[in-house]
């Protein structure tokens, strides 16, 4: 087993509000990513997706756990200059709008990226080909954010993102507030990337179709937690996790005959009050007595030849055989 | 006779140079208990067509066409006549959840105030049948919630409670403009089982809009499907997004990532949204069409009927099914 | 196989159906007000504060009459002669105020750039550094306006002194709690936005970061906050020496004038004269001021200048 690129584990990190129960916004969280692999990581709002983005690159304190780029341990960003080698691990966030520096020409924010560059060749040069390798025009450097739209403001971003050569790049629903045909665009140009750099990408986003798209494998959250881990078309076609199969099952399909979409019983908990035990048993149609005392860890259940498949339930057993959730459709459950 | 018609409903605003036209000639049908889906961009005049049917226009437009409500003409009514159609006849419910309701008001005085708006009942038969609908809108605890206030409240139950004072005078129609947009999949997929279950249970129909095509195709009956204020294809949902005839609509499609789009990289649409501002001549999408001929450039394709259930605005037809000549185009592209 | 990356509209030029977008915009400092935007009064303040610049730069030439020196009888009222009459000593009161401009414009300039060095600092550490010193610093904000400002500024003045140069620390020591409390507060804003953690994580150190992209955005609200109180700096001063703490005699400062004046208001003009002086540089600076806080945003098509070298 090769060692992956980013290596995040047992990360946990707490909002304590006074007056208040502190938050595990993250409880607990590993996941790895290698060289060219995508890694789409998906939940619901208030799972704590964005929180792990932001601990990961290191823009937020972990309470415990550990992030490792390359093998080296990468600290959280502190007063002086961010550790070279640490800048490596790089970020493409949500908003295009607020991503840019409204008061400072784009080719001058890429170019920041290039601090520590060993390439001799003049600065204007390398942003032009990072604007060139986004889809740009090498001409458009000296303008200002706002003459662009969101779409091309995200390509800046990630042009910007790629200027200290990452091996690792945090995309933080790097599309979602992007238009449906813009959408592609951006999420063709992400993947190809990663696949031409040999550089590993986690993509975050509440959209499984479109991580479906594009991602090798899917690590499915809730409140806090990793449910399931998984290359991504068995995830699909066959899911581990009662959560990941209530995922699929809400989607809209399109298809002259598509089922309608089906909610899970329940509304998410209040993360600062998590259920007992399985944090999803709650809303679980499948739930034993166990599930209600016992929190079951991330394990693997079983190797496909696309890569482990890992689920945190307890209705599969660790290092398998795994269960078919059809095994347990319930009868006469609402 | 439908529940609601559309003819021909134009909306335009004035500017310093030739009016801005937001809606080009919209028809449309909602029959009773029907869902009426408009598809769309931003900029395609969705919302402000279904505002009309509500009376709602821009400040400053002018309108012409006919919207007729239950057999009456709402562009010509008195605000009065029109305060007693809003919530009683046709009733709307948007986007945003967390501002869709009052955030100083109690749920209970936002229901009861709309009963007792539109019907003579007393302050007890009020707060019962406040009860009621928010039963109906599956909000656990109905009694306890009416004394609660909306930031209690996650934004999908909000919505829920919306769509509960939509609800409160049993409107004939019901207009939901991108109500799950902001939502969870998993949230949504509860308020498209609630919309089904009401429709099942007092027949009311919906103008479902959204951008969506996924929620459309599990939601809607009927599809129109609308680009910089007209509507350029109409059909039975699921057959129109299964075999779109239009252009755009094929795009849209096409730019979905999708079972039918695996390993292959997404197809987006070149340029960008024509806009009111910038509405290019003829057909509006023929600057990005990939079947553009000359007269898309000049003159605007009108909506005609191209098969039993379908209507279409398109001079070229590229992918009329009974055309083997398309065969050939799709597959050289 | 086609390139999986889709053109892009903007390697096509003129693009008739491209996102309306604003004018590129270039490193000047020209406003250009389109139609949508002319302000009348904007321009109105521009020209007084300009007259103004001009009448204090050409003063020797403009001022018909030395305005130390007693010229005429006192108490002269206005003439041909003294277009604004004699004051008590018999010296020109139109000389007086021309070479007035020549003092209360460039104090007050200089009042608002201490002021924004000092608040500005003051507030820029608060915002960003946050925690207790943050709290340590807004206390004592807070504390400074607890005071009503003229009152804190006569009893530094007085403490000091009556001198042009007191009046100035004086007035500095009453106005950099604005400028702090707005600076720490878009401080605030722009500490969690997204380019700024972008930048750290590309590898700015924190200060070199607070200079690049905080500042920036910063300066143009800052900007029109100096503007605006340009024209209480001037009131300020102006205030002081009516009060007899600011300038000494026989300087020609304005409010002094005013002072002097009042006390031989049967003779008004000595008073109104200044008055009026003081009066059109205030409104003029908050003319300015509203059309600087549309101009600054660079979202808008008139932006200003940007900080890039």
């Amino acid at each position: 087993m090769t060692v992956p690129l980013l290596d995040v584990q047992d990360a946990v990190v707490d909002y304590h509000v006074p007056g208040r129960a502190t938050v595990h916004a993250v409880a607990g969280v590993s996941i790895s990513v290698g060289a060219g692999e995508i890694v789409g990581l998906v939940g619901e709002s208030g799972c704590g997706k964005s929180t792990l983005g932001r601990a990961i690159v290191g823009l937020q304190k972990l309470s415990s756990g550990t992030v490792s780029l390359d093998g080296h341990p990468v600290a959280p960003v502190g007063r002086g200059a961010r550790p070279v080698r640490d800048r490596g691990l790089q970020m493409v966030f949500q908003d295009p709008y607020s991503s840019l520096n409204p008061r400072r020409r784009i080719g001058k924010q890429i170019a920041d990226g290039l601090s520590a560059s060993t390439d001799p060749r003049p600065v204007g040069e390398q942003v032009a080909e990072l604007l060139e390798s986004v889809g740009l025009s090498a001409n458009v450097a000296s303008r200002f954010p706002h003459e662009f739209s969101g779409g091309q403001r995200q390509r800046i971003a990630i042009a910007r993102a790629l200027a200290p050569n990452p091996s690792v790049i945090v995309a933080d629903e790097p599309v979602s507030a992007l238009d449906a045909s813009t959408r592609a665009q951006v999420t063709n140009l992400l993947t190809s990337l990663a696949a031409e750099r040999g550089m590993g990408l986690l993509f975050i986003s509440h959209d499984l179709s479109g991580v479906r798209h594009m991602a090798d494998r899917v690590a499915v959250m809730y409140l806090g937690r990793i449910v399931e881990n998984s290359p991504t078309e068995p995830l699909w076609g066959d899911p581990l996790h009662p959560y990941s199969e209530a995922l699929i099952k809400a989607i809209p399909k399109l298809g002259m005959d598509a089922a309608a979409p089906v909610a899970p019983s329940g509304e998410v908990p209040d993360p600062a009050n998590p259920p007992t035990g399985c944090r999803f048993h709650p809303r679980c149609p499948y739930a034993m007595d166990r599930c209600i005392t016992d929190d079951p860890a991330l394990v693997h259940i079983e190797s496909t030849a696309e890569g482990s498949r890992d689920a945190a339930c307890w209705l599969q057993p660790e290092d398998g055989p795994a269960r078919r959730l059809v095994e347990f459709s319930v009868v006469g459950r609402p | 006779m439908s529940l609601l018609e559309i003819d021909d409903l134009r909306i335009s605003l004035p500017t310093d140079g030739a009016p801005r036209v937001l809606v080009d000639g919209v028809s449309l049908r909602v029959n009773e208990g029907e869902f009426v889906g408009l598809a769309g961009e931003s900029g395609s005049g969705k919302t402000v067509t279904a505002l009309a049917a509500l009376g709602f226009l821009p400040s400053g437009s002018t309108a012409t066409g006919v919207v007729r409500l239950d057999g009456a003409d709402v562009l010509s009514m008195s605000p009065r006549q029109l305060r007693g159609v809003r919530g009683q006849t046709v009733a709307m419910v948007f986007q945003d959840p967390m501002t869709s309701l009052h955030p100083m008001l109690s749920i209970e005085t936002q229901l009861t105030e709309q009963l007792r708006a539109h019907q003579s009942i007393s302050k007890r038969a009020a707060k019962d049948r406040a009860v009621q609908l928010l039963e109906l809108v599956r909000i656990p605890n109905a009694r306890h919630a009416l004394t609660a206030y909306p930031h209690h409240f996650s934004g999908g139950m909000r919505q829920r409670i919306a769509i509960a004072s939509a609800l409160a005078c049993d409107p004939r129609l019901l207009i939901a403009d991108e109500i799950t947009t902001a939502l969870d999949v998993t949230v949504q997929a509860g308020i498209l089982e609630l919309l089904h279950q009401i429709r099942r249970d007092t027949g009311m129909a919906v103008v479902f809009i959204t951008h969506d095509l996924g929620v459309m195709n599990v939601t809607a009956d009927s599809l129109y499907v609308m680009y910089s204020g007209r509507v350029v294809e109409h059909g039975v949902t699921r057959e129109v997004l299964a075999a779109p005839r239009h252009p755009y609509t094929r795009a849209l499609i096409d730019a979905l990532p999708d079972a039918h789009n695996l390993g292959e990289p997404l197809v987006a649409i070149p340029g960008d949204a024509a806009t009111a501002e910038n509405r290019p001549s003829g057909c509006a999408f023929h600057p990005r069409c990939a079947f553009a001929v000359d007269a898309c450039r000049i003159e605007v394709p009108a909506l005609r009927t191209v098969a039993a259930e379908r209507e279409l605005a398109c001079h070229v037809d590229p992918f009329d099914p009974a055309d083997r000549v398309t065969l050939l185009v799709e597959t050289g592209a | 196989m086609s390139s999986p990356i889709v053109a892009d509209p903007m390697l096509v030029p003129d693009d008739p159906s491209a996102t309306p977008r604003r004018q590129r915009n270039r490193w000047s400092i020209r406003v250009r007000v389109p139609r949508a935007w002319r302000r009348p009064l904007a321009y109105v303040g521009v020209a007084i504060i300009g007259i103004w610049a001009l009448v204090a730069i050409f003063a020797p030439i403009i001022a018909p009459f030395d305005p130390l020196a007693q010229s005429s009888p006192r108490f002269l009222a206005p003439s041909g002669a003294h277009l604004f009459g004699t004051d008590a000593v018999g010296r020109d009161v139109l000389s007086r105020v021309i070479y007035g401009a020549r003092i209360s414009l460039p104090i007050a300039v200089v009042l608002v750039a201490l002021s924004l060095l000092v608040g500005g600092t003051i507030g820029a550490i608060a915002g960003y550094v946050g925690g207790v010193v943050d709290s340590v610093l807004m206390r004592i904000v807070d504390l400074f306006f607890a005071f009503p400002s003229i009152i804190l500024a006569m009893a530094v003045s007085a403490a000091l002194g009556p001198s042009l140069l007191n009046a100035v620390f004086a007035i500095v020591a009453v106005s950099w709690p604005s400028y702090a409390r707005v600076m720490r507060s878009l401080v605030l804003t722009l500490r969690g936005s997204n380019f700024l953690a972008a930048s750290r994580l590309l590898g700015i150190s924190s200060g070199r970061a607070l200079w690049r992209e905080i500042v920036p955005n910063v300066a143009g609200p800052m900007l029109v906050l100096s503007t605006l109180e340009l024209g209480s700096a001037v009131l300020l001063l102006s205030g002081l020496s009516f009060l007899g703490l600011g300038a000494i005699p026989p300087t020609p400062e304005w409010g002094a004038m005013v002072s002097d004046g009042a006390r031989v208001f049967y003779y008004w003009w000595i008073a109104v004269f200044p008055g009026l002086a003081i009066f059109s540089v205030v409104i003029a600076f908050n003319f300015l001021g509203d059309v600087l806080r549309d101009g600054l945003d660079p979202r808008s098509s008139q932006s200003l200048a940007t900080t890039d070298r």
